[in-house]
């Protein structure tokens, strides 16, 4: 590698430091974050990589490249790009897992319909920060949870329960549970994917029932066993015995393994609420953080079976998706509006 | 006939009306109820094409590609600069009972700021309201998301109609949404008499 392709990489990084430059953000972490990729890039633009070995510009392009990511999740993480409503419920899920304030939830857009995925680069990889505090003495003090989704489905409350189990993954590598349940069972690479696979299938539906199951059974129909990945069928059924209060070998290990990592309990936080609203065309009232997360079994049910009151009305099929959607973005939003509303009326 | 508080509280209370959210009773007025600036908005900009195509013509750019989306947070602000059209909605979800419908206009104190707005919602009808907000000012005006903005009347017909039965273009939005003036059906037989 030469200081010339560093530079280069370095200037390509401005382009894109700029364009962000004055993004918006409801959540002032971000901005915290962002403007320490500013200060971070002053630093890095002050340097002249002539001098430097070939293992420093390996490792400064690896720094550019941090940034670069930081700032991709970034400007996709602005109010107008995020998928706001469902950030904001996984967000709640979180902070029963780390009250510590020092994860930030942001996402990618991607033209992917797959593309759901969660990576630990901002987040758990610990190593990025502790060599730019060394380096350039700038602190970052929020992490970032990255979360990959399609563009094109970001305002879908169906297809986006998926990203519960996102969220189950980052639980999971946070507090090393089935990394140290794979030490203590002596379980093979592949073996430890699939446990990692099913915890998030149980953690995500914890928070949102059968719901987990339904797009899974869909986006990867009938999957047999890879080496990443158990079979569909075996999630589906993990996440049914989960939900039943029924045994298994590696459902009782993954609950006896949780709490001992994590200090909580895999169990129901859902609170199953009535689907007469929706029916009756109106988002429903969300009294709770349970009953917050049970919105989405609540939407996926409905678009499941026959709404008697959707079809005496002649609502077409694209017709239900939109309303569905519609309320429970609505539903959401709400108990979002009413938690600020409330914490501010003065009596 | 205009409905008077009690009449309009009594809908409410009896769940014929749906207002979510109602963040304030004090909304109600002696014979109106209040409506809330919502978070979402739909602002023009001037792009590409010279004009906003609205004739039905299936070639025509999209009417929605003329407005960019932006989104607030209630308690943050938006700028509405002088003679541009701004597409928001109304915090409130509403469902409004088959026999009566409302009349919206702006609250006297942003009438004299200029904005001015004058719609009439059907029986039936629910989502958020659209709102087609104008800055007929000189000068641009900075307002606050969640600011009771906006006023409704209510009437009650004679007797009861159908929201669902004509075509429902609007049903059970949350957030604005463009025109869809060219998805009336008529525009297409207009269109082949204006091509004879």
């Amino acid at each position: 590698m030469s200081p010339e392709l560093v530079t280069l990489h370095l200037s390509q990084l401005q382009k894109s430091i700029e364009k962000s430059k004055t993004n918006k953000y409801a959540d002032s972490r971000k901005r915290d974050y962002h403007d320490n990729i500013l200060k971070l890039f002053d630093e890095l633009n002050k340097i002249d990589f002539l001098g430097f070995s070939a293992d420093s510009l390996v490792l400064t392009k690896k720094i550019i490249d941090f940034c670069f990511v930081s700032v991709e999740f970034l400007d996709n993480s602005t109010l107008v790009n995020i998928p706001h409503e469902i950030v904001y419920c996984l967000e709640k899920a979180l902070n029963e897992w780390d009250d510590t304030n020092q994860y930030i939830i942001v996402t990618s857009l991607h033209n992917d319909l797959n593309c759901f995925s969660f990576n630990t680069l901002l987040s758990l990889n610990e190593t990025y920060y502790d060599i730019i505090k060394a380096v350039f003495s700038i602190s970052f003090n929020h992490r970032l949870i990255q979360i990959n989704l399609p563009k094109y489905l970001s305002q879908d409350y169906l297809a986006n329960v998926v990203l519960y189990h996102e969220l189950g993954h980052f639980v999971d590598l946070r507090y090393q549970i089935t990394e140290k349940l794979s030490t203590a069972l002596n379980l093979s690479e592949t073996e430890r994917s699939y446990y990692g696979e099913f915890f998030s299938d149980i953690f995500a539906s914890q928070y949102i029932g059968e719901a987990s199951n339904y797009y899974l059974d869909y986006i990867a129909y009938n999957d047999p066993d890879s080496l990443s990945h158990p079979s569909t069928n075996s999630r589906i059924e993990i996440v049914h015995k989960f939900l039943s209060g029924k045994s298994d070998k590696i459902l009782d290990d993954l609950k006896d393994a949780t709490p001992k990592s994590t200090g909580k309990e895999l169990r129901n936080r859902r609170n199953v609420i009535s689907d007469a609203d929706f029916r009756n065309f109106i988002p429903t009232i969300l009294n709770s953080e349970e009953e917050l997360h049970s919105i989405f079994e609540v939407g996926w049910s409905l678009w499941q079976g026959k709404i008697s009151e959707f079809e005496v009305k002649n609502i077409t099929k694209y017709e239900k998706y939109q309303i569905l959607n519609n309320l429970i973005e609505k539903s959401i939003s709400n108990y979002m509006i009413l938690e600020k509303w409330n914490s501010y009326v003065p009596y | 006939m205009y409905l008077t508080k009690d009449e309009i509280l009594s809908l409410y209370e009896s769940g014929e009306l749906t207002i979510r959210p109602l963040l304030s009773q004090e909304q109600f007025g002696e014979m109106t109820l209040d409506l809330r600036l919502g978070t979402d908005f739909l602002v023009s900009f001037q792009g590409r094409e010279p004009y906003i195509d609205a004739t039905g013509d299936t070639e025509a750019r999209p009417i929605g590609s003329f407005f960019q989306e932006t989104k607030r947070l209630i308690g943050e602000t938006i700028f509405l600069h002088p003679h541009q059209t701004v597409l928001c909605s109304t915090l409130e979800y509403l469902k409004l009972p088959n026999d009566i419908f409302i009349s919206i206009s702006t609250r006297s104190s942003y009438s004299r700021l200029g904005l001015l707005i004058s719609s009439i919602v059907q029986p039936g009808y629910c989502g958020c309201l659209s709102l087609e907000l104008t800055n007929q000012n000189n000068n641009a005006i900075k307002i606050r998301v969640g600011a009771a903005i906006l006023q409704a009347r209510f009437f009650r017909l004679s007797k009861e109609t159908n929201y669902f039965n004509g075509t429902r273009k609007y049903a059970c939005q949350v957030r604005p949404v463009a025109s869809k003036a060219n998805s009336d059906k008529e525009l297409i037989i207009l269109q082949r008499i204006g091509v004879k």
